[in-house]
């Protein structure tokens, strides 16, 4: 593998340096024989990025980071268009399914709604009294689910908002994890999932009531990901392993089967489903992307490289399912094409 | 008694309390902490901790100059679970990090400056604004690590016996010894980081002692962990610290 040209992954980014950091920032390995994925390496954030997410359209991209940013990526330039600046460090952010809105939430425990077009914020709220370490749209786009906690507890309760233009009110809070709950994710028929450092996942109802929890790891269970059509579910922890799940069409919502799971050598944090096709990229402490086929309900390893020195927090597919984006502790946003 | 009998009873007596106060196979401390216990010698105004050697493959600063804000000593569990940093450490200790802040507490040493992570990013870097309260503070703390040779021998080592550091001066690149300020700052369980971390090689909030040459996070010293200096892993040693406490007025 061939490095063509430094990457300026220290480069402090401001809104007046967004063109030449944008010009300068990029970095390009090529491919080598041995089918290693071609990755556009790009200089993004000061500090840790924690959550990556993509627009349905695939127009825009967002990358929440410790550098008390958030991101709002133009995919077709690779170039950010907003630089949007919150009070502390942002672990979460995700653009609303109409792609009108963004939500973000903060280290201090701050929600934010914010304009994707022109950058500006339209809503913020003291949402939770610790750190906001995930929050999700719902698929219609009515409803946000915020959670977190500190180190230890803290707020962990999970709490359900409406959404309307520029405001956000709670509609349900639901008392949560039994240490901090860094995962939430809606399914399409409304019902949510947390996963939270008590190595559980909870299950609630359409109305936000708690159904039941079960245990799925032996540690930290960090970021989950779900199949559009609901049956499938991934899991990262602390303890190593990435877990993959199989939903039965029982009436009891947290029928969960554990398929397979791969212990590798570092924490794992963050999981993310191909689209399209019975597939499924994972990240973690290590450093590595790993791309794994789930046909079969087993996670066999299609492939794996290693992008950095230090850990990858977040992954995310492009809608269309032929670019995988990673990113976390160096700041860097790693693309790469795995439309082959 | 002539003169040459008298020293030669002064060479023998001197020899024989040699080799009583320091004998070979003794322990370079009066008690070993039993596993997932901590010793609090009062006496001599050390801590002493039980930990098992790893080897942190592919991780910053190990055997290659770089940065890091994980420690190279640190706790398996802090605030309540799973260390988060626990991969990261090369002496894993098997007590909480909250039990290492109370052993060093009941020593006497006191944290006088500290913050959660939240705050630290906020008053992290090095620039014409920074102010004394921007350093982690606390009273001087020294650490060392000893273990059992193959020979059966104790061997203890300070900590900074194992790492090098790496300063750039008008572009050339020097090698130095680390001479880390180290301070117990008690973060890391004061406001529950989870990190795990003992004694990191930057100042960060995450762990309980910090070297506070530079303000928070940046700059980070450049530091190599020369695994060849330490036992092999999964060998039995054990961390002391020793504060320098603050007494009186």
């Amino acid at each position: 593998m061939q490095r063509l040209f430094l990457c300026l992954w220290q480069l402090r980014l401001n809104l007046t340096s967004l063109p030449c950091f944008a010009m300068l920032g990029l970095c390009v390995w090529t491919a080598s024989a041995n089918a290693e994925w071609t990755v556009r390496e790009i200089a993004a954030h000061d500090e840790y990025v924690y959550m990556i997410d993509f627009s349905a359209s695939g127009k825009r991209m967002v990358s929440a980071a410790g550098d008390n940013q958030v991101l709002v990526w133009d995919v077709a330039t690779e170039k950010p268009v907003h630089a949007l600046p919150h009070d502390s460090a942002v672990y979460a952010a995700v653009i609303h399914p109409h792609e009108k809105l963004l939500a973000t939430g903060s280290g201090e425990g701050h929600a934010r709604l914010w304009n994707l077009e022109t950058g500006e914020q339209v809503f913020h709220q003291q949402a939770h009294d610790d750190a906001i370490y995930c929050l999700a749209f719902s698929t219609d786009g009515k409803r946000l689910a915020t959670v977190g906690g500190d180190a230890e507890k803290g707020d962990t309760d999970l709490r359900i908002w409406q959404v309307e233009d520029d405001a956000c009110r709670v509609i349900s809070t639901q008392p949560g994890h039994q240490r901090p709950a860094y995962g939430v994710l809606f399914l399409s028929n409304g019902q949510l999932v947390t996963s939270g450092g008590d190595g559980k996942l909870r299950w609630h109802d359409a109305e936000g009531k708690f159904q039941q929890a079960i245990s799925v790891h032996d540690s930290d269970v960090y970021r989950c990901a779900v199949t559009q059509d609901g049956k499938w579910f991934a899991t990262t922890s602390q303890d190593k392993s990435i877990r993959l799940w199989s939903r039965s069409d029982s009436p009891d919502a947290g029928n969960l089967i554990e398929k397979d799971r791969q212990t590798l050598k570092d924490p794992m944090y963050a999981v993310a489903f191909h689209p399209t096709k019975q597939q499924l990229a994972s990240v973690g402490d290590d450093g590595r992307l790993r791309l794994w086929n789930t046909a079969d309900g087993q996670l066999i390893l299609l492939h794996q490289q290693k992008l950095s020195r230090e850990a990858l927090y977040a992954v995310a597919f492009s809608p269309d399912g032929s670019q995988l984006v990673a990113a976390g502790t160096d700041g860097k946003i790693y693309q790469a094409d795995v439309s082959q | 008694m002539g003169l040459k009998k008298v020293c030669v009873l002064l060479l023998w007596l001197v020899m024989f309390a040699g080799s009583a106060v320091v004998k070979a196979n003794d322990p370079p401390a009066s008690e070993l902490p039993k596993p997932g216990s901590v010793v609090v010698d009062a006496d001599k105004g050390e801590l002493i901790l039980s930990a098992k050697v790893q080897l942190p493959e592919d991780k910053p600063c190990i055997d290659a100059f770089g940065e890091r804000v994980q420690a190279f000593a640190g706790c398996a569990t802090a605030a309540g679970g799973d260390a988060k940093m626990a991969a990261y450490f090369v002496f894993l200790v098997d007590v909480p990090t909250e039990a290492v802040f109370d052993g060093l507490m009941s020593l006497g040493a006191r944290p006088t400056v500290h913050y959660s992570i939240q705050e630290g990013r906020k008053r992290s870097g090095l620039n014409a604004e920074t102010v004394p309260e921007n350093y982690l503070q606390g009273d001087p703390v020294v650490l060392s690590v000893f273990w059992k040779d193959a020979n059966g021998e104790w061997t203890e080592r300070p900590y900074e016996y194992f790492v090098t550091e790496q300063v750039t001066v008008n572009d050339k690149t020097l090698q130095k010894p680390w001479t880390p300020h180290f301070v117990f700052h008690g973060s890391g369980a004061i406001h529950k980081s989870g990190t795990g971390c003992i004694a990191c090689p930057c100042d960060c909030p995450g762990g309980i002692i910090a070297d506070n040459r530079f303000p928070i996070y940046d700059p980070k010293p450049v530091v190599k962990f020369d695994t060849s200096k330490a036992p092999p892993a999964g060998t039995q040693v054990y961390v002391k610290i020793r504060p320098v406490t603050t007494k009186g007025e």
